[in-house]
């Protein structure tokens, strides 16, 4: 009875847990929410207790700035959970925030998105972790079925969608017809791996240690995909690993290409491979339309040149890349009825 | 169709395409498009064109590989237009529009609230009230009250006394009674009255200390002692009251110009106690 009643207090809810961002939807009203997917945990000094200090983007500006007894701590890695607990924590409190009411502890119905590649144990433990954040009921949606009715393509239609999701941890490639997925891979190689390798280059060339926020805006601002015709240089401040001070040094758009080279090769091998997999019906369709790019992997410049020319096929990026999975889950929300099959049975 | 773009957008491209020298196949090779797609475009041609969502896509490459604003091609998709627009807001602090069911709930609350607040406010007064105002009745009825009693708990309602009317003596008894004992009774509900044999065991108490009130006309005493033992009673005119008890006392005589209090065998002057008719004093 309580339940139910607190079930009508609470609005439902399309939760895009990524592990860089989490983005919350709520039905009828939007997207509301965008924020990163870290938690800052205090450690009391005696007692050892543990308690939240801060979570979202406060606590992404504390990553690489915490004394000893705060952990600023990214819950999710490669699209998965990694610290359970800490995950249900983040959760409650997005929850608790897109809800305005005092009098009653929120219980939405919740759709959630999970990587398409995602085992039955971690499926579960992010469907349980959304119950133990106070979900009524949980309805899982895979990445690439989401990214790719946020991006608007014709995924009820009788025609081949093909969709690119490259986000903070993995990235997802999805065949698309009918509702269903045809098709569907994922690599563990994405945002995080992109800003991974920026640090890996730099200490390896220059002899340099960088941090990750640092790493990231590199990435913004330098990252291609594609050797373009102008090179960008920025000056970027590390820790000497020889000398043990801090130093700043130049570093070119160049560079970074060179650096990104890895991971992007991951991407484009999925992407491949994907295609190969195709039932030639549907790689007629994706021939003539295209592939759409979606996530913030979308953003790192000339990424779909990169993958225009690997492939030989049409390129989009999709409009508001980082939000199209969160979009599409909304759809899914408002049109449960209608979309029931976009939900996974695991 | 045709409503998600700038009318025209297919010339704009055309134009720009020969302004920088390219062909149409030369294009379509960039953009892994077929020559066919690229005069489609061209030409506005929907019949050979894709899905809308993939000819945004197609225009926007397109636009950027001439160097056009793909913007001032492409109109914005409000949907997207607007979700966009909430989410680059800083979401820190966020709150949401108020959902629709507070607006109801808040009402009966606020009414649930005042309602509770009344009820709390009627009680204490009415608790404040009977303290000094309404009697309750008596376990011991006295053998007889003047009016002076019965003026007394009115006025005095325990601070203010009423001037003596001895031809009100004739009221009945009981009427006024009441109202006296009520004083007494709401103050301290247990020993309220000293019963006829309580006197008698206090006396007998050598280590009590005595007063003796002999009062000029009726006047009505109260005395609290230092155990919280309260004795109240009415001393007639011409006759005397002794109470013992432990001290410090604390004392309210009515018509106080007109008694004289000894106590321990000194004589007390209640003269600089008398406030209007009631001395309030402590005996220690």
């Amino acid at each position: 009875m309580f339940g139910l009643l607190r079930g009508y207090f609470s609005t439902d809810l399309a939760i895009d847990l990524g592990t860089a961002n989490t983005l919350i939807y709520v039905r009828g009203r939007g997207i509301v929410l965008d924020e990163p997917s870290v938690v800052a945990i205090r450690q009391e000094g005696l007692s050892g207790k543990k308690t939240i200090q801060a979570v979202g983007l406060e606590a992404k500006q504390m990553l690489g700035r915490t004394p000893g007894n705060i952990q600023a701590i990214r819950p999710m890695k490669d699209g998965v959970i990694a610290d359970f607990n800490i995950t249900e924590q983040m959760l409650k409190f997005f929850i608790k925030k897109v809800h305005d009411t005092r009098l009653f502890h929120p219980s939405p119905r919740i759709i959630i998105c999970v990587p398409s590649g995602a085992t039955q144990v971690e499926r579960r433990a992010i469907r349980e972790s959304a119950i133990g954040a106070g979900a009524r009921q949980v309805y899982l949606i895979e990445e690439p079925m989401a990214a790719a009715i946020g991006a608007g393509l014709p995924v009820a239609e009788a025609t081949g969608s093909m969709v690119v999701d490259i986000g903070g941890g993995t990235t997802e490639v999805g065949i698309i017809s009918l509702g269903g997925v045809v098709y569907t891979a994922s690599v563990r190689v994405g945002g995080d791996k992109f800003d991974e390798s920026i640090i890996n280059y730099i200490r390896r060339n220059y002899g340099m240690l960088i941090g990750e926020s640092t790493a990231e805006s590199i990435k913004k601002e330098l990252g291609s995909a594609f050797p373009g015709s102008e090179v960008r240089e920025m000056e970027v401040k590390g820790r000497n690993l020889a000398e043990g001070i801090p130093r700043s040094f130049t570093i070119t758009s160049n560079e970074i290409l060179e650096a990104l080279t890895d991971p992007l090769n991951i991407i484009v091998s999925a992407v491949k491979s994907a295609l190969e997999q195709t039932p030639p019906e549907l790689g007629a369709d994706i021939a003539e339309k295209g592939m759409v790019l979606t996530g913030g992997g979308a953003l790192l410049r000339d990424i779909d040149r990169l993958l225009m020319e690997e492939t030989g096929l049409p390129v989009i990026v999709a409009e508001d890349p980082l939000t199209c999975v969160v979009r599409g889950s909304g759809r899914a929300l408002e049109e449960m009825d209608r979309l029931s099959t976009v939900f996974t049975n695991d | 169709m045709s409503e998600a773009f700038i009318p025209g957008f297919g010339a704009s491209l055309a134009a720009a395409r020969e302004a920088m020298g390219l062909s149409a196949a030369d294009v379509a090779d960039r953009l892994k498009l077929t020559a066919r797609q690229i005069e489609a475009l061209e030409a506005e041609d929907w019949s050979h064109l894709p899905d809308p969502v993939f000819v945004r896509g197609f225009v926007r490459n397109y636009a950027r590989l001439v160097e056009l604003d793909p913007d001032s091609l492409v109109n914005p998709v409000p949907a997207v237009e607007t979700t966009t627009k909430a989410i680059t807001a800083p979401s820190a602090g966020l709150r949401l529009d108020k959902s629709p069911f507070t607006h109801w709930l808040l009402l009966p609350l606020l009414l649930l609230a005042l309602f509770l607040a009344v009820v709390a406010g009627l009680y204490a007064w009415l608790s404040q009230g009977e303290d000094t105002m309404l009697p309750t009745p008596v376990a011991e009825p006295p053998a007889a009250k003047s009016p002076a009693a019965a003026s007394a708990p009115a006025a005095e309602t325990v601070i203010k006394p009423v001037p003596v009317e001895p031809r009100a003596t004739e009221t009945p008894a009981a009427e006024v009674a009441t109202p006296v004992q009520g004083v007494v009774e709401m103050i301290q509900p247990t020993p309220v009255t000293i019963p006829a044999d309580q006197a008698p065991s206090e006396a007998a108490k050598p280590a009590g200390v005595s007063m003796r009130f002999e009062p000029e006309i009726d006047a009505w005493i109260q005395v609290v002692d230092g155990k919280g033992a309260r004795h109240s009673r009415l001393v007639r005119a011409g006759t005397s009251e002794v109470i013992t008890g432990t001290p410090p006392f604390r004392l309210v005589v009515g018509n106080a110009a007109e008694v004289k209090l000894t106590y321990n065998g000194h004589v007390i002057d209640l003269k600089p106690f008398i406030g209007e008719k009631v001395a309030r004093l402590t005996l220690e």
